[in-house]
């Protein structure tokens, strides 16, 4: 049976983050309360038409926004509606995002009993002064007592840190790799700010110095691999056993259902997504592109490769020869050689794969390799 | 006939920029009603759109007027000229084909640089000059100072300057009176073997490249077999005019006219002003006296920034030669701007109207070079090589020593600023030869000074460093000899072609620095580190790195939007298009542009 994965986008928030891009707002309870009933139509559609039938979901995965600022009993109804529709595996990681000041144990409590398996809690920094500066509404204490419940609960605890905001320092990062890693956080993603046009960060002109930006993310490596966990992905570390499966979906294309305002799918080699007007959506207005992506064609073919290449299971070369009649090898032979002797890529057993120096300027090589 | 002759006056306008001569010829030319009032457009004259813009006149176009005084038709034949040292040959060439010149002096400015210049050249050619104070209108006017200033500064009568206000209309009648009165009707003898003089030509595309002559002897008619004295080429004439000011055919032109001859010439280059037409089967004894063929002063690299619009680029210099014979181009290969043209200009301005012409006119994205000029390399083994561009410099050993070409810089400025001005010129390795107060306010500097260094950035430096008062004027003098040497770039070890410089060796090393510095500003960090290096005759004397890359990552993947991933990619790649691939460097071609744009004030 195919696998499927689901992803159901929350756009609200109790604060709006300094740095983010995504689509999310601070909204009232009747605003709420209609967007989930949008919300639960949408997965009724779908999930009567039965074309998801002969799939079975084993990853799926709240995010947002703050899934965690809506009260609990929404989550609910979707995990009762998702299991009702689909085909879900007993053993289906299911992933809810939390930010630490709304976490509470009745919440964790709902998230449990409604089949929610594994958390994953915003820390982003260590230290509260460089948290409030971004816009964060939580301290490192409120992200403690969020880490206690959802531990106490749970068997699979992820949380997000991020790298290169305005003042960070070295030993921000140390403390908080510390911090997770001591109390045996089961996944950490470390993500590098990116400044997107439009937000506020944007404004006051701050661009995250390239060396800087570096040295820290070498040092979160470093780090975490000392303490055990294994850089899956370019900003995803694990301990053996909790690598994100809702996650390697998108890395190896396998096909997920998106809900909700801005939600992306990608399901019969079509990619689509939702509008990200959460006004649009509330009145009614639902997929704004849609792509057919022919299965051995070129556009697989980049996709393929630029996926793969951000993991550590690298770009099975034969394979990718075989399905698309890429040979990178012989198309791309000196350049391979180039960078394989300067430390950017290896390969191990016919699989292509970026080096840790390599993973950090993966876009040039990408663009250089199968652009 | 003979009478007609009388009522002729052949003449031109010469002027400081900004003086006012396009104005005080389109309002002779509204008095004269030669163009209906409908019709008329400021500065008529100037019929490119660049002219217009910048009010300046690169194109000479003739103007043929009547005005009726006491019941006697006279024909006023206005012959413009440009307003530009660079086109210094152009001017004499359109002065020899006049009889007078009006001289219009700004009566607030008073007399400048290039009014000098030019009058210079009127009175070597023989020409009454008539003073003609315009502006009077502006409240700064000071007409009468202005008169004695030119009586003192030019040293020619200006008692009877008439005061005129172009943009008002003032004083235009006297102008035309003084026109008809002083200027001497045009001598020759229409009886005589057939004498023209070829001022200007220009391209038209159904009657081919179009001579502007003024008949000095004899008469042309369509039909008339003609030849080029200088290039002995000759050619049957389809058709004789006048302009009114547009083209309009007569049936003949005789001696004191001035008009155009069409003969199907295919280009503009077999038409060089300054040479002489006659008939080819009733030739006269000797050409018309003082010509030359043009030569460019400053050379350049020009390549597209597309590298795959070589071609296109090819066929607007050509097509751009066909009306500008002093455009000289040829095909040059550079490793790292790859095919382009190495082009010869009459001087900076010259080159800025060629490159803005290319990009306007034909849309095209360019790199240009760093300006040089033509050095005379003495070798060895006793022979003479003359060098244009650096790179084809012979290596060290093989020159004994080098010349450039040297010129005589004048430069007028109020004297607030000779000071700084003098350091300029100090830097700028210019001797220092003569300074005169022409008044309280106005001094005039003489300096001998190199060539090159005034193509690199002096025009800017000087106005910079005198808020714009300062005007400078030169002439080329001859070459002298001196201690050039070449600055390499090294790109990763290699020299980059297209950044090589001929510069003295006293400036090569603080040059050769900041350009390192500059190109480590300039060149985006790669996958690889770049060391960037200066070298004068293959010694090190900068170096600057360009440390690899080290973040160009998408961090985060927004909630399985692989699209957007995509997207960004897919910019990245299509950046690399204005990369320029040099070994395994890539250069923007902004980096390009940003380095030959250096300046150092």
């Amino acid at each position: 049976m195919n696998k499927l994965g689901i992803y159901i986008h929350i756009p609200f928030c109790n604060a709006k983050c300094s740095y983010c891009d995504f689509v999310s707002s601070v909204c009232g309870d009747d605003v709420k309360a209609a967007y989930f009933s949008r919300l639960r139509s949408d997965i009724l559609e779908f999930a009567s038409s039965g074309k998801a039938q002969d799939k079975t979901v084993d990853s799926i995965y709240f995010g947002g926004g703050t899934p965690t600022s809506v009260a609990e009993k929404y989550i609910a109804q979707i995990m009762d509606l998702l299991r009702s529709g689909f085909n879900v595996a007993s053993d289906c990681e299911t992933t809810i995002e939390a930010n630490p000041e709304s976490l509470t144990s009745i919440k964790a409590e709902c998230y449990a009993s409604s089949g929610i398996n594994r958390i994953s809690i915003g820390l982003q920094s260590a230290t509260d002064s460089l948290l409030s500066e971004i816009g964060r509404i939580h301290t490192v204490y409120d992200f403690i007592k969020a880490a206690d419940i959802a531990q106490s609960r749970f068997n699979n605890v992820s949380a997000d840190l991020m790298l290169a905001l305005p003042g960070q320092t070295v030993r921000d990062v140390e403390k908080a790799i510390n911090l997770l890693a001591g109390r045996q956080f089961n996944h950490i993603s470390a993500y590098s700010l990116k400044v997107e046009e439009g937000t506020p960060l944007f404004s006051t002109g701050y661009q995250p110095d390239e060396d800087y930006a570096a040295d820290l993310y070498s040092l979160t490596r470093s780090m975490l691999e000392q303490y055990g966990y294994k850089g899956y992905e370019v900003s995803n570390f694990a301990l053996p056993g909790y690598e994100c499966r809702h996650n390697m979906r998108y890395w190896m294309r396998g096909e997920y259902l998106g809900f909700g305002v801005a939600a992306h799918s990608f399901y019969d080699n079509e990619r689509y997504c939702m509008t990200s007007d959460l006004k649009a959506y509330l009145s009614g207005e639902g997929i704004t592109e849609k792509t057919f992506i022919q299965p051995d064609g070129e556009e697989a073919a980049e996709e393929t490769a630029m996926l793969a290449l951000r993991t550590s299971y690298g770009l099975d070369l034969e394979k990718y020869r075989q399905t698309f009649g890429r040979d990178l090898l012989k198309d791309r032979g000196e350049l391979i050689e180039e960078l394989t002797e300067s430390g950017y890529v290896e390969i191990n057993n016919g699989k292509l794969t970026l080096t840790d120096k390599g993973l950090y300027v993966m876009n040039e090589i990408i663009v250089r390799l199968v652009l | 006939m003979n009478d007609k002759k009388k009522f002729k006056r052949n003449f031109c306008i010469i002027a400081h920029i900004d003086h006012g001569k396009s104005t005080l010829a389109d309002r002779l030319i509204e008095k004269t009603q030669t163009v209906s009032s409908r019709d008329m457009e400021d500065q008529l004259l100037d019929s490119m759109d660049l002219e217009r813009e910048r009010g300046i006149t690169i194109k000479l176009t003739p103007v043929r007027m009547f005005y009726t005084r006491d019941g006697v038709e006279y024909e006023l034949n206005l012959i413009d000229t440009p307003g530009h040292v660079d086109f210094t040959y152009e001017v004499s060439r359109s002065l020899r084909a006049c009889d007078g010149a009006v001289l219009v002096v700004d009566a607030a400015q008073g007399v400048e640089a290039q009014t000098l210049a030019n009058v210079y050249l009127a009175i070597d050619n023989d020409l009454e000059i008539l003073p003609v104070i315009n502006k009077i209108d502006l409240p700064s006017a000071r007409p009468e100072e202005v008169r004695k200033e030119i009586e003192d500064v030019i040293g020619i009568d200006a008692s009877d300057a008439p005061l005129v206000s172009a943009k008002e209309g003032i004083g235009i009648e006297e102008v035309l009176n003084m026109i008809v009165d002083k200027i001497s009707p045009p001598k020759g003898d229409e009886d005589a073997p057939l004498k023209c003089l070829i001022f200007d030509s220009y391209y038209d595309n159904y009657k081919g490249a179009v001579c502007l002559v003024r008949v000095i002897d004899g008469k042309v008619a369509a039909g008339t077999k003609i030849k080029m004295m200088a290039s002995g080429r000759v050619y049957d004439c389809v058709e004789v005019g006048i302009f009114n000011p547009k083209p309009l055919p007569v049936n003949e032109l005789i001696a004191g006219d001035v008009g155009y001859i069409a003969a199907s010439i295919k280009a503009i280059s077999e038409t060089a002003p300054g040479d002489t037409i006659t008939d080819a089967d009733r030739p006269c004894a000797e050409p018309c006296p003082g010509y030359k063929e043009v030569q460019p002063v400053v050379y350049s690299g020009i390549f597209p920034v597309d590298g795959s619009r070589y071609n296109d680029l090819k066929d607007a210099l050509e097509r751009l030669k066909l009306s500008d014979a002093a455009l000289h181009f040829e095909p040059e290969v550079s490793a790292a701007l790859g095919f382009g043209f190495r082009c010869g200009f009459l001087g900076l301005l010259h080159m800025e109207i060629i490159q803005e012409r290319l990009e306007r006119e034909y849309n095209l994205d360019l790199i240009t070079t760093s300006p040089g000029v033509t050095y005379k390399v003495h070798r060895t083994d006793g022979t003479v090589d003359t060098v244009t561009n650096p790179c084809n410099l012979p290596p060290t050993t093989e020159i004994a020593y080098m010349e450039e070409p040297m010129v005589n810089a004048e430069i007028y400025t109020p004297p607030a600023y000779i000071g700084s001005i003098m350091e300029l010129c100090q830097d700028k390795r210019g001797v220092f030869e003569d300074m005169q107060y022409l008044d309280a306010s106005r001094v005039r500097m003489k300096y001998r000074m190199p060539l090159s260094e005034i193509v690199y950035d002096f025009f800017d430096r000087l106005k910079s460093r005198s808020r714009g008062y300062a005007s400078l004027d030169y002439e080329l003098a001859d070459y002298e000899k001196s201690d050039m040497v070449k600055l390499d770039i090294l790109l990763n070890g290699e020299i980059c072609d297209a950044l090589s410089i001929i510069i003295h060796r006293d400036k090569a090393q603080s040059r050769g620095r900041a350009l390192a510095e500059k190109l480590k500003e300039v060149i985006p960090r790669q996958l690889f580190e770049i060391p960037i290096q200066a070298a004068i005759g293959g010694k090190i004397i900068a170096r600057e790195t360009v440390k690899a890359m080290r973040k160009d990552v998408l961090a985060k993947c927004y909630g399985g939007d692989v699209t957007r991933k995509k997207k960004l990619l897919e910019k990245q790649k299509e950046g690399k298009k204005r990369m320029r691939q040099f070994g395994s460097v890539e250069i923007p071609s902004e980096a390009f542009m940003s380095i030959l744009k250096l300046d150092n004030d």
